[in-house]
């Protein structure tokens, strides 16, 4: 499904992403995780075409990613506040996006159905703008329209954080649900083994582990960040 | 209580001096220093110059009638003009709710701090020498004095109206744009006899000046405001009734549905677009912002029409004064004739010349009569002997009566001997011609007014949208439906200004002939080149931000003043130059036409550029 090849960026003259070869195949779960400057959200805006590769490409569906629209009627995206239109209430940007995935009434209503116990009654009907809802409310918003139409990709840059307990809970069942090419990135490691089926690490722009996820990985992931390790 | 008082206004001194202006920078604090400095002298001394400005522009009204005259209108204009900056201090009173401080004197705290703003400092600068220099000479200094603090009282009234407006959220934009509009059609009517505020004004403030014991009308007005205020306050002193609307309030989200329903997708971007303009504070000062600077636009075209008033209308007592009367008795009577020919509707003819009975060569001299049968004629009585010599003119020297291919003046000679009548047969007239530099001021102020809400709403496309940017290039939206639902949005709201423009029509029909190919010019080209240098935006905007600051603006906003306002001008002026004003004109009307025609390809280029720009305006909105 994504198929990445000698992708590289460099912000003054410092390489902060190198992948020289990753591939995502269709349906697969990938987890993302490291520490902060590791690359994370460089490599999701590439997958987005949001900034610019120095060097190699993403191929979404065979085709690049770059200088094209092929990739955006079956992607979904939430990395953050700068996905929400805050001057819209809930409904209205919800609609909104619906209408950009030329959705019918019925399609539009059931797939706010399946988001009813995960907006816990706080997001739809409330009369209030995005930009008053709580950090938490506001990505519930965000994580749902990324849902929205299907998508075939999707990807979401720190999903877990601000979320109640229960919400966390019903996202992750929501995300394990879904049967789409998956992008998460974690600084939870409980929460992303849980939910992922493979996971990578980077450090400082380079992929340092591939995991395929068992009852060993949270180990694995605890130790490789165990402060304590690094000093010994 | 007193001590209490005092210590909260020494807060809020502390909280100015204090404030993260100064801290930003050295630099900055220096050039804003300045700016208000020189802002302050300006004032100032247009206010020590008023006297000699009024002598030059208005030589036969009195200034003191002058100034009573307008001052309805500025303590208007000042109400609607507060609620774009006038701030209410309810925040201010936010950590004092808790403390032991007794509520009354919070109250009063909030109230008399609110009186301390620009609006009621600023104006001083320019009323006080104004006292001084036109109203003490002219009147007793207590008259004057009593006169200054109604004013002065009348514009704290309007700080404490604004205050209680603003709590009784009675101030919609809607309603302040409606206002606006009604206050341009009074400016504009004001020459006219249907309707004419700066007479009531005149006549209140002189009413004024006759009776000083009035003084004590401002004095209630304010006291029973301040009462008002305080009382409302005083019910609502609690934090969530202060900071006001917490987010939760009244949506009607259907207001624009039927735009879809209209322009299909394109009526999507178009919904989404006016939800921008109406829910956002930034947005929603910026344009009204432009509907307050078209106010303006009355004033500004007074003071242009001298200037395309090509035929002076003579004033009624002028041509109907009799001079025939005989001062001796060899008197003879000189009746002057001549047929219209070839004149526009609104010319009028004079007759001037040497002789003193013939005004000694004043260009509108004395005005002729027109009679049924559609000649002019004129008597007038001259002594027995004299030699007079005389033309005819349509009020000025560019309009005399003319001969031969070079046009020159066709002065006649007589000598009255007898009672006679001369008709002068077949005239031919100098055809006057605006001066370039009327034209371009023309221009210069037509571009602005006929273009000001898009100019000043358009300038900042997609860094409205800097917030969620991110979203629309990542989302299958079309970009080239995204722009097209701008273009329909400002070209929209180019005709209103447009229509409200039109009335300027009360003060020459020129201006809005001119008006009208530069509005053409607007739409065609301007919002062209507005979609094009948006392309170069890299900030992000605040849209929370007063519009006042600097927040979120680049050089890109500053330089499109020169393209916009600028090329028009250059592509007068050889026109302008060569003697063919009207021809540059309606060059400028065409260019727009052809703007509009080729507007699809043209904002297939802006697309393709926004394409390769993407990358570096999301990089720019991510970092500032």
């Amino acid at each position: 499904m994504l198929n990445v090849k000698e992708l590289k960026k460099i912000y003054n003259g410092v390489t902060v992403l190198d992948l020289p070869e990753l591939l995502i195949p269709e349906g697969e779960r990938f987890g993302l995780v490291g520490n902060n400057g590791a690359g994370k959200t460089t490599f999701f805006s590439l997958v987005l075409d949001i900034i610019e590769a120095n060097e190699g490409q993403v191929h979404s569906n065979e085709k690049p990613v770059a200088h094209s629209d092929h990739w955006k009627s079956y992607t979904g995206a939430f990395l953050d506040e700068h996905f929400l239109i805050d001057f819209l209430t809930p409904d209205e940007y919800f609609a909104f996006v619906a209408r950009l995935h030329k959705m019918d009434s019925q399609q539009f209503k059931d797939t706010l159905a399946r988001f009813e116990d995960f907006f816990n009654g706080e997001i739809l009907g409330q009369k209030k703008y995005i930009r008053a809802l709580s950090r938490g409310n506001q990505k519930k918003v965000g994580i749902a329209a990324a849902l929205f139409g299907t998508p075939g990709v999707l990807v979401l840059d720190e999903p877990f954080p601000h979320l109640d307990p229960t919400s966390v809970i019903r996202l992750k069942n929501i995300l394990k649900e879904e049967t789409c090419t998956m992008l998460i990135s974690s600084h939870d490691l409980n929460h992303v083994t849980e939910v992922c089926q493979r996971i990578v690490i980077l450090e400082k722009g380079l992929m340092v582990h591939d995991l395929r996820t068992d009852e060993t990985t949270l180990e694995t992931l605890n130790a490789y960040f165990d402060p304590i390790k690094e000093l010994s | 209580m007193y001590n209490m008082f005092r210590l909260l206004f020494t807060h809020t001194w502390q909280e100015m001096v204090r404030s993260v202006i100064w801290k930003r920078s050295l630099g900055a604090s220096i050039f804003w220093g300045i700016l208000i400095l020189l802002m302050a002298l300006n004032m100032l001394s247009f206010g020590l110059l008023f006297d000699r400005l009024m002598a030059e522009i208005y030589p036969d009204r009195d200034p003191v009638r002058l100034i009573n005259g307008v001052l309805l209108y500025y303590l208007i204009a000042d109400l609607l003009l507060r609620r774009f900056f006038q701030r209410t201090p309810g925040l201010m009173v936010k950590p004092y709710l808790v403390l032991p401080v007794k509520k009354s004197t919070i109250i009063h705290f909030l109230i008399s701090r609110s009186l301390i703003n620009l609006f009621n400092i600023l104006p001083l600068l320019i009323l006080v020498p104004v006292v001084i220099r036109v109203f003490v000479p002219a009147i007793p200094a207590n008259t004057a004095w009593i006169w200054f603090s109604a004013i002065l009282l009348l514009m704290m009234s309007n700080s404490l109206l604004h205050l209680y407006l603003e709590r009784q959220s009675g101030l919609r934009p809607v309603r302040i744009a409606i206002v606006f509009l009604l206050l341009i059609a009074a400016l504009a009517a004001d020459k006219s006899d249907l309707f004419s505020l700066s007479s009531i004004s005149g006549y209140v403030f002189g009413a004024l000046l006759d009776h000083p014991s009035l003084i004590i009308i401002p004095l209630i007005v304010l006291g029973s405001l301040y009462w008002i205020n305080y009382h409302t306050f005083y019910r609502y002193m609690y934090l969530d009734r202060l900071v006001g609307r917490t987010g939760t309030f009244n949506i009607s989200g259907g207001r624009f549905a039927f735009l879809e329903r209209l322009f299909g997708e394109t009526g999507v971007f178009l919904q989404l677009e006016l939800k921008l303009l109406t829910r956002n504070k930034r947005t929603r000062s910026t344009f009204v912002m432009g509907l307050v600077t078209l106010l303006i636009a009355p004033l500004i075209y007074f003071s242009l029409s001298r200037e395309l008033d090509l035929y002076p209308r003579p004033a009624s007592e002028n041509v109907n004064r009799d001079h025939t009367v005989k001062t001796a008795a060899t008197d003879h009577l000189v009746t002057f004739r001549l047929p219209r020919v070839g004149l526009p509707e609104n010319a009028w003819i004079y007759i001037t010349g040497d002789h003193p009975n013939l005004t000694k060569w004043r260009p509108a001299g004395i005005p002729m009569q027109l009679q049924p049968d559609s000649s002019w004629v004129r008597t007038i009585a001259f002594p027995d002997q004299a030699q007079i010599r005389y033309i005819y003119t349509l009020g000025s020297w560019a309009t005399e009566t003319a001969k031969g291919d070079s046009l020159k003046p066709d002065t006649q000679n007589l000598t009255v001997i007898a009672d006679t009548t001369i008709t002068y047969a077949d005239p031919q007239w100098k055809i006057p011609k605006r001066s370039v530099f009327a034209d371009v001021m023309m221009i210069y102020m037509g571009i602005l007014l006929t273009g000001i809400l898009v100019l000043f709403y358009g300038q900042f496309m997609l860094a409205w949208e800097s917030g969620y940017f991110e979203f629309l290039i990542t989302r299958n939206i079309d970009l080239r439906t995204y722009l097209n639902a701008k273009y329909l949005l400002l070209v929209a709201f180019g005709i209103v200004n447009y229509l409200l423009m039109f009335l300027m029509i009360f003060i020459s029909p020129v201006i809005v002939a001119i008006n009208t190919a530069l509005f053409v010019y607007n739409m065609g080209v301007n919002i062209l080149i507005l979609f094009y240098l948006v392309t170069f935006t890299r900030k992000r905007m605040d849209l929370n931000a007063s519009i006042l600051g600097t927040q979120g603006k680049g050089a890109s906003h500053y330089s499109t003043i020169l393209p916009v306002l600028i090329l028009p001008i250059l592509i007068y002026l050889p026109f302008g130059l060569s003697g063919y004003n009207d021809l540059g004109m309606i060059a400028l009307g065409i260019l727009g036409l052809i703007g509009l025609l080729l507007g699809k390809p043209v904002m297939s280029l802006i697309v393709n550029r926004l394409e390769k720009q993407k990358y570096k305006m999301v990089a720019g909105f991510r970092q500032s």
